[in-house]
């Protein structure tokens, strides 16, 4: 379980790194992440939805409604030559955090 | 059978009702729902495992709602404020903002908006302060629920008569008699010059009083111990502003004042007697006194023929006055068994507001007056919701706006609403300026001096609730109104914002001209009635007279008056008397050689000299007046029709008659009626007799050059009176006196009537610029299509004018039937004539043109490109 504020601080990278590799919409983003964490970050769309709205509107991402092949109506979201430059300087900061943390004198958690 | 889109459209509503939630989101959620509902239907699941398992993943609606307060909340305010009300500044700064720039944007109608509602809340303002004043008489007694004032109700063939005036003994046999009749109190007025020193005033308003007068009354004392002070026949109770003319700034206590040259009174005490109350006299002496006068304290206790003495009594608690009531019957009987007497009491707070008889005669203009307040501010409401209203066309696009942005309806209604009492606020700020400033002029109208009494914070209750009241009222309507448009309809472009609400600005509209052409007739109405009443033949010529207050006895006086006068080509004809003929008041009691015993015999009467008839213009029908050449008609009476009439005989002449001190006398002519105690009552009978004091000397002017004439008037009786000030006046004013009530009336229906119609064209302005814009392309066109300047104008005209003409059909009806039942209250009256209604019925149309033409003007010469374009 991955504590609240750190869920929430590393939506925002997480989504616009997602998003790096073409458009996509809401809930293949979920289940994309919950892939590539191994089932450590489950998302809910409690979270994403909200997220997805707050980098719309300070234009990081930009969205669409269009229809899917199986003619279902989705969102889906592209980012943006914004968020791309705000996505490069975020995962600066998350990699300096983590390599510092990597230095620590007991890196790894104990299991006992 | 598991219904899966019906599960889903459930699902919906129930988020729907977050706030925070907006139609975009709600979407893009239910898709999302909808992706994990098919994948787990097809990993197998049943649509309603799916379903119930999908909306979990999803979670409950406060929770999203949450999330998403919590991502776009940019303020200070952390909680949703869906979870209970919060107060926050911001919000309210935020609105007040607002609030500013809409009134910045649209400078014109909202001064309008607020003028229309100052204006009537200033109305309402100024009525209710007369209302509370005319309520408040005499309320400040302290004993005032045990205070009554006495009627006597005489019973005749003829009729019932309701009398002020009593016998002098009636009220302490009552309290003899009677134990719950606690104590009784006579007064009895009177007019004397008084004298101090250098200092000389006729003073109409000496009022003897029983000396337990200021034991029943509380009157604050100012000097001295009123209750005590009129224990010595020989002290008198002045007012304060009495004692200021006298002495100055000096001690009254002990000085002494001289009545009529011939009696001192000692100032015993001072009170101050506030202006509403019924006891407005400025010295009191105490009521033995008379007997200084001519009254001797013998005739006091047991003349029951006469009825001059007004009486006051204290009840007990709980007393039963009905049954008071038939005792004093047995009571009256017994001393004057030809009659048919009783006593009733009456409370004395109902004394300034209703007559002897119960009728509510004051009460009921107290109760018209309230009407008219309250029409007059449903007006100005009705108006400021119209306009309002109106405006939502204006207002369709910021509020949906808002609304997709996460407004709640209630939200904005509350907004609206507040935006209205912000409004309402303001204009009941600048109507208390209103007030302020019109006080002066309408305390000249109404004879009052009414203060709005700001220093006081009880008096800000009612213009608060006022404003609140109507900022409510008149901001309901829009803010319901406004709240309720949909975004998605309005953004789009399709609503046709200002057709809604169309039908209720008509109806308001009707409304208002309906009110104010009834008041316009009504004006008319009383204004005709007021003159009937002064130029109804009254029975004698009252103009071009002068009168002064001749003192005391003063027969001597009086022929070297008319000796110096007659010298005089600017007088005609003189007389001394001691009564003008519209303060005809007392009664007595008459008796005749034949009477039968049946007949009404309580005579009003007059004193007065042998050329009264003359100078009056008087006639006489039968027999002749009295005669300079015949000395023996000292001792003989004159009486008007209506006493002959009650005499009941073929011819009166010579009858002999018994009038006050036991005197018999001939009767040598009869005078033909004539109105003296205003044209409202039926005619008494009346008898002139010389015998008797006359301390008014009247003088019939040649018409010309007033002025001249009271200057000669005033030389002549310095020289005859020189130790008497001399103090004139009018007959004619003196009976327009009588008239006060009416002519008020008329001048304060008048008045708010004008302003009714005012506040009314307010309102069709503000309508007539929307209808006006709103038409603008309509107007385009048909400029285009080759419509002339005359035809717009007529167009435009003709929607308006079809309301008022609608109005005029509903008020006139409806103004006869009121101003029927009020001219039923007049023995003498007017008739409703049809130029009443027709004048209400022009001015109304003539507004409106007036009004609307500016706009329409404007709409019509209007570039048809122009308009067009903006389009």
């Amino acid at each position: 379980m991955i504590s609240r504020s750190l869920m929430a601080a590393s939506t925002k990278p997480i989504v616009l790194n997602i998003l790096l590799e073409g458009e996509d919409y809401g809930y293949n983003i979920i289940q994309k992440v919950k892939e590539l964490s191994g089932g450590a970050l489950e998302w809910t769309d409690s979270m994403i939805y909200p997220v997805l709205q707050r980098l719309e509107k300070e234009g990081m991402i930009s969205s669409r409604w269009a229809a899917s092949p199986e003619g279902r109506f989705r969102k889906y979201y592209k980012i943006t030559a914004c968020g791309r430059r705000e996505l490069a300087r975020d995962m600066i900061q998350w990699r300096s955090v983590i390599e510092a943390m990597g230095k620590l004198p007991k890196p790894l958690p104990i299991l006992d | 059978m598991f219904d899966l889109e019906h599960a889903i459209a459930e699902w919906r509503r129930t988020f729907r009702k977050i706030p925070s939630l907006e139609d975009g989101v709600l979407a893009e959620l239910e898709t999302h729902l909808r992706e994990e509902i098919g994948r787990r239907v097809v990993s197998g699941s049943s649509e309603e495992a799916a379903f119930a398992a999908a909306t979990a993943v999803v979670g409950r609606p406060e929770d999203v709602g949450a999330e998403y307060f919590k991502e776009s909340a940019r303020s200070f305010v952390s909680a949703p404020d869906w979870s209970g009300p919060r107060f926050s500044p911001v919000l309210l700064i935020s609105h007040l903002k607002i609030a500013l720039r809409k009134i910045k944007m649209r400078k014109g109608l909202t001064l309008l908006n607020v003028l229309g509602l100052a204006a009537g809340m200033a109305a309402c303002l100024l009525i209710l302060l007369w209302v509370r004043d005319e309520l408040s008489y005499d309320r400040f007694h302290r004993d005032v629920a045990s205070l009554y004032r006495l009627v006597l109700i005489d019973q005749r063939a003829e009729g019932t008569s309701y009398l002020t005036e009593l016998p002098s003994p009636a009220g302490p046999a009552l309290a003899e008699g009677y134990r719950e009749v606690e104590a009784v109190v006579r007064t009895y007025g009177g007019r004397f010059q008084v004298r101090f020193g250098e200092k000389a005033f006729n003073e109409d308003a000496v009022c003897f009083v029983d000396p337990g007068f200021f034991r029943m009354f509380s009157f604050p004392a100012v000097a001295g111990d009123p209750a005590a002070g009129l224990a010595d026949p020989s002290s008198i109770v002045l007012t304060e502003a009495t004692a200021k003319r006298y002495f100055g700034t000096g001690d009254p206590l002990g000085k002494t004042l001289t009545f009529d040259g011939k009696r001192d009174y000692t100032v015993a005490a001072v009170v101050r007697v506030p202006p509403n109350t019924g006891f407005a006299y400025d010295l009191f002496p105490s009521l033995r006194a008379l007997e200084h006068w001519g009254v001797s304290a013998e005739t006091l206790a047991s003349n029951w023929r006469g009825r001059m003495y007004r009486t006051y009594a204290k009840v007990r608690q709980g007393a039963d006055l009905a049954g008071l009531e038939l005792k004093s019957a047995g009571l009256m009987k017994a001393h004057n068994p030809l009659r048919n007497e009783r006593i009733r009491f009456q409370p004395l707070t109902k004394m300034r507001l209703f007559a002897p008889d119960g009728t509510p005669a004051g009460m009921r203009i107290v109760v018209i007056l309230s009407i008219i307040a309250a029409l007059i501010l449903v007006i100005a409401c009705a108006n400021f919701t119209s306009l309002a209203t109106a405006r939502a066309g204006t207002r369709a696009v910021e509020i949906s706006l808002r609304k997709t942005v996460g407004a709640r309806r209630s939200q904005l209604a509350r907004q609206i609403l507040g935006e209205t009492l912000f409004l309402s606020a303001l204009a009941m700020g600048l109507s208390l300026i209103l007030v302020s400033l019109s006080l002066p002029s309408f305390n000249r109208l109404t004879g009052k001096a009414l203060a709005l009494g700001l220093d006081r914070p009880a008096t800000w209750f009612s213009p608060l609730i006022l404003a609140f009241f109507a900022g409510g009222l008149a901001g309901l309507y829009p803010a319901l109104l406004l709240s309720s448009f949909k975004p998605a309809v309005v953004l789009k472009g399709r609503a046709t914002s200002s057709r809604r609400g169309a039908g209720l600005r008509k109806v308001l509209l009707l409304f208002q001209f309906t009110v104010s052409i009834l008041l316009l007739i009504a004006t008319a109405v009383i204004l005709s009635q007021i003159r009937y009443i002064q130029t109804r033949d009254i029975g004698f010529d009252r103009s071009q007279l002068v009168y002064a207050y001749l003192t005391g006895d003063n027969r001597d006086r009086a022929e070297a008056l008319k000796q110096e006068l007659a010298r005089r080509p600017e007088f005609l004809e003189m007389t001394a008397c001691n009564n003008l003929p519209a303060q005809i008041l007392y009664q007595y009691s008459a008796d005749w050689v034949g009477r039968d015993p049946g007949a009404e015999t309580e005579f009003n009467y007059t004193v007065c000299d042998f050329d009264y008839i003359r100078t009056f213009r008087m006639t006489i029908l039968e027999g002749r007046d009295f005669s300079p050449g015949r000395p023996a008609d000292e001792d003989a009476f004159l009486v008007n029709e209506e006493a002959a009439r009650r005499i009941g005989r073929t011819s009166v002449l010579g009858t002999r008659l018994k009038f006050m001190d036991g005197h018999w006398g001939e009767i040598i002519g009869v005078v033909k009626n004539f109105n003296f105690r205003g044209v409202g009552t039926s005619i008494r009978p009346l008898v002139l007799t010389p015998r008797g004091r006359k301390s008014f000397f009247v003088a019939r002017m040649k018409p010309g050059d007033p002025a001249r004439a009271v200057r000669l008037f005033s030389e002549a009786w310095n020289r005859v009176n020189p130790d008497f000030v001399f103090n004139y006046g009018f007959v004619d004013q003196v009976f327009d006196r009588l008239y006060a009530n009416e002519s008020q009336l008329v001048r304060i229906v008048g008045a708010f009537s004008l302003l009714a119609v005012l506040v009314s064209c307010l309102g069709m302005i503000g309508l007539a610029a929307f209808t006006v814009e709103h038409k603008t392309k309509e107007i385009g066109i048909r400029k285009v299509l080759g419509a002339g300047a005359a035809e717009i104008v007529r167009m435009i005209s003709t929607d308006f004018l079809r309301w008022v003409v609608l109005a005029n059909l509903i008020a006139w009806p409806a103004a006869a039937w009121i101003m029927d039942r009020w001219l039923a209250n007049y023995a003498y009256r007017t008739k409703l004539a049809g130029w009443m209604f027709a004048l209400a019925g022009v001015a109304s149309i003539v507004c409106a043109l007036a009004t609307i033409s500016i706009h329409v003007v404007r709409a019509a010469r209007a570039n048809p490109v122009e308009s067009l374009r903006l389009e």
